[in-house]
């Protein structure tokens, strides 16, 4: 019960704020900055704070950074790019080894 | 600077707190590296729904696809999960992730041609 609140709780606040970051950067690129951005900030966080307790996973981890970043607005925005090869291809690139890095530099971080 | 409503913001609160404890309910069936890939693979088709085959308002499609299907997803656990594979087991993850994801919304998007 109390696993559950901390995931709602993260979420809660997570998911709004890809929202309105999402909300911001789209009307001033022609990229979908914003999704980049909350995935790679959010694999930062989940990396940096792999080590630390249960309830602190649950909330910023599960819930927070779970909700915060997001897979579905990637994979659509993909399918939306591909008639335009070079977009698609950066997104991806983008998105993977930025994404991926952020993870690994923040786990490495974390000690 | 332009904000969206509080009203939506909390729509997309509200979905995001329900997608996430749906995701965290298949955490506790699958082990991590698997739970992650099922429910980013559905959401995906969950979000190719609402998207192309449903007229939803945008007030509809902001609890369900960036409120539901985007706090059900997740980028943060696909990444972090790579680190615990071996390096051909990560590619091929990667790869079905992508791969599967977008063959998933073309097969939806195809049934409204």
């Amino acid at each position: 019960m109390k696993t559950a609140l901390l995931v709602s709780l993260g979420a809660f606040a997570g998911a709004p704020l890809r929202y309105y970051i999402d909300f911001q950067l789209r009307r001033r690129f022609a990229f979908p900055a914003g999704i980049l951005l909350v995935n790679v900030l959010g694999s930062f966080i989940v990396g940096y704070i792999s080590k630390g307790s249960d309830a602190l996973l649950t909330l910023m981890g599960v819930g927070f950074a779970g909700a915060f970043t997001t897979w579905s607005a990637f994979a659509i925005d993909l399918n939306r790019e591909q008639l335009h090869p070079r977009k698609f291809l950066a997104n991806i690139f983008a998105t993977l080894s930025f994404g991926i890095l952020a993870a690994g530099v923040g786990r490495a971080l974390a000690g | 600077m332009e904000s969206p409503p509080l009203r939506h913001l909390l729509l997309v609160g509200v979905g995001g707190a329900v997608g996430a404890l749906s995701r965290y309910g298949v955490d506790l069936i699958f082990e991590i590296s698997l739970a992650t890939l099922i429910v980013n693979l559905f959401g995906v088709a969950f979000a190719a729904v609402c998207i192309y085959r449903l007229s939803l308002t945008h007030e509809q499609q902001l609890f369900l696809v960036t409120g539901i299907a985007g706090g059900f997803t997740t980028y943060s656990a696909f990444a972090l999960v790579l680190y615990d594979l071996t390096l051909p087991q990560a590619g091929l993850y990667i790869a079905a992730s992508l791969l599967l994801s977008l063959a998933i919304i073309r097969v939806i998007r195809a049934g409204v041609r």
